[in-house]
């Protein structure tokens, strides 16, 4: 075979692949719509009715802290802000080995305090159990370092409502949050997880614990993640919702039915993507087992957390989201193409497969082959741009139709110039971060495939 | 085609593709950037127009008067919703002043028309007007949106005819609720609250006598919104007779909410349960009625053979007024169970 025979194969290949992901992309966003239309037609009569009905279930909120002393008394004072009749706050030190227990006992008098712990997941072990004598809604689990997920499990064991929620010390939730998501299970019986739309705090005006002034971050990183995170949400979740296909919810605010988590198992301790993996485990169970179901998500702006402004962190945090999909998706791989797989194991599993977990290797390749090939002149001047510019060209154009999503729902940005700085940054993204990414998620990989890289991770935090 | 041709049509597609990705973004960019620019100053003018006639509306609460400034409809709209606003946090006379004033604005006709609108959103501002505005021509064409819309403008379509004929409303609702099981109980309950509990509680329970056990629990919980006395009587009923363990703690349920001593014998019965669940359903219903009457009973539920069923009871017994830690100690010293002693030495220490 001639190398341009073989330039040319390569070429078709990589214009398959960008028609693939063009059409995958423009599915979510129609989908996408069809779901924020829907949300925004029900949200005036959600606002007349969000009074206290009496008919909320009450819910547990379940808060892992490691090393957290600095954040997590603003944490728990923020959830004590919830706008939410019934619900109480079990924070989870997992082994932290600075002050964190000793300030939460310290700013919540807290006194050891027997309760009804139901060993439903194994766990590591429980030093103490905690009661605040000023919060009756609080109780702390003193315990073993295990991870988080083995945090959320025990979490859960001493949960003693029928559903709890899963939050990130540092996610600053809006007093109304806890009322969208647990709205979506009095909706319909058959939720069994609802995850909500999560923002970038960075550049926000934050008081007491709640983001009192919205506005985009100065930083470079931060404002490129704004238009990530705007379309991961707006269209990268919302979009698999209509078919009961979305195969993440975020860490960050999710609400879980508590017998369907204990029925699989809990929080996989054996994974770094532990939200993905369960959700992904969910879907296994009820799929195979033929359980009707429903895994959902709001696209209401409901909590806001901090993006990494340095690129060390930044690069920490996409090796273990990659790494986290790797594993979600080997774990429960026989759900691909399973007979009772229904859409997720014949549309979003297989999707999700190529295009988020394959995605970064043929990106890379596509570097590699366009930059190498024009080095050696295999590859004129007039291919390298044409495919520049519709790399860049679609890039931007999906960074758009996300940004009249924004437009046409939440405004969340009240600035007419923030739209400016959107688009700057969808710019901005491909020249440099996007590659950078992709690079991240190729080593993502090989983590997962040699086993390195474990345990909670670290992020250096500004604070917001 | 050869390989060359083939390798410049790749080329040109790619290009032209991308040229036209490019020029798309550029015009949807700046259409979003002027619709921003537009909405802004639409906001800021609704804003003004807002600021106007809030005082207006304001000074006019006491008395209606002769002639107004017909409202521009562009801003119909943006009156609606402050009068809608207003209406929400009044009562009483002011309540049919505000009425008063926006028929003579002719706001009933904007609203029957935003009623017919085909936008979802200006036909929930329309029902809701006309609700605010007891509109009685409105109820026929209410009751039809109820009956055969989604469950957004349904349940807003029986908030407004509640608010325009109570005794008319209770019965569609009261069908609509068994019909349609999609509806969240805690949207119902807003309807109910709006009816008022003299109006549907009677109803309400002939209806639950009347469903089949399956579709019973739902419902017997709405019955914590309704007169106690009437909820009360339904659950002593149930009670008596029904064999579903659903129903059976539902009704508990509903005795557990209302706390009347006089239940207490009808709730020690189902101690005896040969359901785990139903025995602890039993156990709070009895402790929420906080009497130490209850403590005999209690005691000899520390004895159960389900854990959760003697923690609960163990729980209840501290729980109960004027119940010290002594007499706790006590209670234990005079136990020959060996699980009765731990409970209680487990939510003791």
């Amino acid at each position: 075979m001639s190398l341009s025979i073989l330039v040319l194969i390569f070429q078709i290949n990589y214009f398959f692949y960008f028609v693939g992901i063009n059409l995958y992309y423009l599915f979510l966003n129609i989908s996408a719509l069809f779901v924020i239309n829907k949300h925004m037609e029900e949200k005036p009569l959600f606002n007349k009715l969000k009074n206290y009905s009496g008919f909320e279930l009450p819910v547990s909120v379940i808060v892992p802290a490691y090393n957290e002393e600095k954040t997590i008394v603003q944490t728990v004072l923020a959830l004590l802000q919830l706008k939410y009749p019934e619900y109480e706050i079990i924070i989870v030190n997992d082994g932290s080995k600075d002050e964190t227990l000793q300030v939460l006992i310290e700013r919540f008098s807290l006194v050891p305090y027997p309760e009804s712990y139901k060993r439903s997941l194994e766990t590591q072990h429980i030093y103490n159990f905690y009661s605040s004598t000023t919060h009756p809604n609080i109780k702390v689990i003193d315990k073993e370092n295990g991870g988080k997920s083995d945090a959320l499990n025990a979490g859960i064991n001493l949960s003693k409502y029928p559903l709890f929620c899963c939050i990130d010390a540092d996610s600053i939730l809006s007093t109304d949050s806890m009322n969208f998501v647990v709205s979506k299970f009095l909706d319909d019986p058959l939720t069994i997880a609802c995850g909500g739309t999560i923002r970038i705090a960075n550049g926000c005006k934050v008081v007491n614990g709640q983001v009192v002034e919205v506005a985009l971050s100065k930083n470079i990183l931060a404002l490129i993640q704004t238009i990530e995170y705007l379309r991961a949400f707006l269209f990268g979740r919302l979009g698999w919702v209509p078919l009961n296909g979305l195969l993440i919810v975020s860490g960050s605010f999710s609400v879980f039915k508590k017998q369907a988590v204990i029925k699989v198992g809990g929080y996989s301790t054996g994974t770094i993507g532990e939200d993905m993996e369960l959700i992904v485990r969910l879907h296994h169970y009820h799929r195979t087992n033929s359980i009707p179901y429903n895994i959902a998500a709001i696209p209401e702006p409901i909590a806001f957390t901090e993006a990494p402004e340095d690129l060390s962190s930044l690069r920490n945090q996409r090796i273990r989201w990659q790494r986290g999909l790797s594993e979600s998706l080997s774990k429960n791989i026989d759900l691909l193409l399973h007979p009772k797989g229904g859409t997720v194991g014949w549309i979003s599993f297989p999707i999700t497969l190529f295009f988020e977990w394959f995605g970064p290797v043929i990106e890379f390749s596509g570097y590699i082959f366009f930059l190498l090939g024009y080095y050696l002149g295999i590859i004129s001047t007039e291919a390298l741009v044409a495919f520049l510019i519709l790399s860049v060209g679609f890039s931007l154009f999906i960074s758009i139709i996300t940004i009249i999503l924004e437009e046409i729902s939440f405004k969340v940005y009240p600035r007419a110039m923030s739209i400016f700085y959107l688009l700057f940054a969808a710019l901005l993204e491909n020249l440099g971060f996007r590659q950078i990414n992709t690079l991240w998620r190729l080593e993502g990989i090989f983590s997962w495939l040699f086993r390195t890289r474990r345990g909670w991770g670290t992020i250096r935090r500004r604070g917001v | 085609m050869d390989l060359v041709s083939t390798n410049i049509f790749i080329i040109r597609i790619s290009l032209y593709v991308g040229i036209f990705f490019l020029l798309s973004s550029t015009i949807l960019f700046t259409m979003i950037f002027l619709n921003r620019l537009r909405i802004i100053r639409k906001h800021k003018k609704e804003e003004e127009f807002t600021n106007k006639w809030r005082p207006i509306l304001l000074e006019n609460l006491y008395k209606v008067p002769d002639s107004l400034e017909p409202v521009p409809a562009k801003y119909n709209i943006a009156f609606l919703i402050l009068w809608n606003n207003l209406q929400d946090v009044l009562r009483g006379k002011e309540k049919e002043h505000l009425n008063q004033l926006a028929r003579s604005l002719k706001m009933d006709q904007v609203a029957f028309k935003m009623m017919n609108s085909r936008k979802m959103v200006n036909q929930i501002l329309g029902i809701l007007v006309l609700g605010n505005l007891k509109e009685s021509s409105s109820f026929d064409k209410l009751k039809e949106i109820a009956e055969k819309s989604n469950l957004t403008l349904s349940m807003t379509a029986l908030h407004s005819m509640a608010k325009i004929n109570l005794e008319k409303t209770i019965n569609p609702l009261l069908s609509f609720i068994k019909e349609r099981g999609e509806w969240p109980s805690y949207k119902i309950v807003m309807i109910l609250d709006e009816i008022g509990s003299s109006i549907f509680s009677q109803p309400l329970a002939d209806l639950i006598k009347r469903t089949k056990s399956k579709e019973q629990p739902v419902l017997i919980k709405l019955m914590k919104f309704a007169d106690s006395e009437i909820a009360k009587t339904l659950a002593e009923d149930l009670l008596d007779s029904a064999f579903d363990p659903e129903v059976i703690s539902a009704s508990l349920g509903l005795l557990e909410y209302f706390g009347d001593s006089r239940n207490i014998k009808i709730i020690e019965r189902h101690l005896n349960s040969d359901l785990s669940f139903i025995r602890m359903k039993a156990v709070k219903a009895l402790s929420a009625l906080g009497s130490l009457e209850i403590l005999p009973i209690l005691e000899k539920s520390l004895t159960d053979s389900d854990w959760w069923v003697r923690y609960r009871t163990a729980q209840s017994i501290i729980s109960l007024p004027m119940v010290t830690r002594e007499d706790i100690l006590k209670i234990r010293d005079r136990q020959n169970d060996k699980f009765a002693i731990d409970i209680l030495n487990y939510v003791l220490f």
